[in-house]
């Protein structure tokens, strides 16, 4: 029988499985850019673009709140880990994103299939910039500057 | 009609090394999907050609019907997404209920 695996391991698997998803999405919308631009040169319409770059966001969106679940399920010096490797891995493929949006802008002349792309690519970076700051938090927590000092509460 | 029975069995799994089993397939399956979207990608290439001539010469509506095919596809992996966070969120609450130890 098979010896059961840690909670350690299932969190190194989840990490793997993220990435492979953000990779493969990369990848897929890579090609189908090269698709439509296929497409475009036959004069043929990119209409079925909006309902992809949806299937795509949307994935993106569920992944996202998967990882916050992964979060909470890694403790200690596990968190750290699964932060670190995540966002080394979305840093390298970064190039290739800001190509991909390059060409679009190109194709996309519709404003709500533009926003389809917006949304992808800004759930792209949200995901790096959630990263960063779980990475490093800031020192000091954020109090607002219209709060009163509290000598001047008890005065 | 009664209630089904599950039979005596010598390795049958306590609840921890379930939840584990169930999170492990969660992985597996996320796996699996990131595979069949890298599929896709690659029937793109290939159908597209590396010259974007599309090396088959399918007409424009063969272009067209497969561009649905690769639609549908999408969007059946983002449904199949949708039931893996459920199934994540629900395995993590009943891993709540139980001590999931290393």
């Amino acid at each position: 029988m098979n010896q059961p695996i840690s909670r350690t391991e299932i969190i190194q698997q989840f990490v793997h499985s993220n990435l492979e998803m953000d990779l493969a999405i990369i990848g897929f919308l890579y090609q189908y850019t090269i698709f439509s631009l296929a497409k475009q040169e036959r004069e043929l319409p990119l209409s079925s673009l909006t309902r992809i770059l949806v299937s795509l966001s949307t994935i993106q969106k569920y992944q996202n709140e998967k990882i916050k679940l992964y979060q909470a399920l890694a403790l200690g010096n596990l968190r750290p880990f699964v932060t670190a490797t995540l966002l080394e891995k979305l840093e390298r493929i970064e190039k290739q994103v800001k190509d991909i949006v390059r060409v679009m802008d190109d194709l996309i002349s519709d404003p709500s299939v533009r926003r389809h792309m917006d949304d992808l690519v800004q759930t792209f970076y949200s995901k790096i910039s959630f990263y960063q700051s779980m990475l490093h938090p800031p020192a000091k927590p954020w109090i607002s500057p219209k709060m009163k000092p509290l000598y001047q509460l008890y005065q | 009609m009664s209630m089904p029975e599950i039979p005596k069995h010598k390795h049958r799994p306590n609840i921890e090394e379930t939840i584990i089993d169930l999170l492990e397939s969660i992985a597996l399956e996320e796996i699996s999907l990131s595979h069949l979207i890298n599929a896709q990608a690659e029937t793109l290439q290939a159908f597209v050609g590396e010259d974007l001539d599309f090396p088959t010469n399918p007409s424009n509506s063969d272009i067209l019907r497969f561009n649905v095919t690769i639609q549908r596809v999408m969007e059946t992996i983002m449904f199949k997404e949708l039931f893996l966070l459920r199934k994540l969120e629900s395995v993590i609450q009943i891993g709540t209920q139980t001590d999931l130890g290393e």
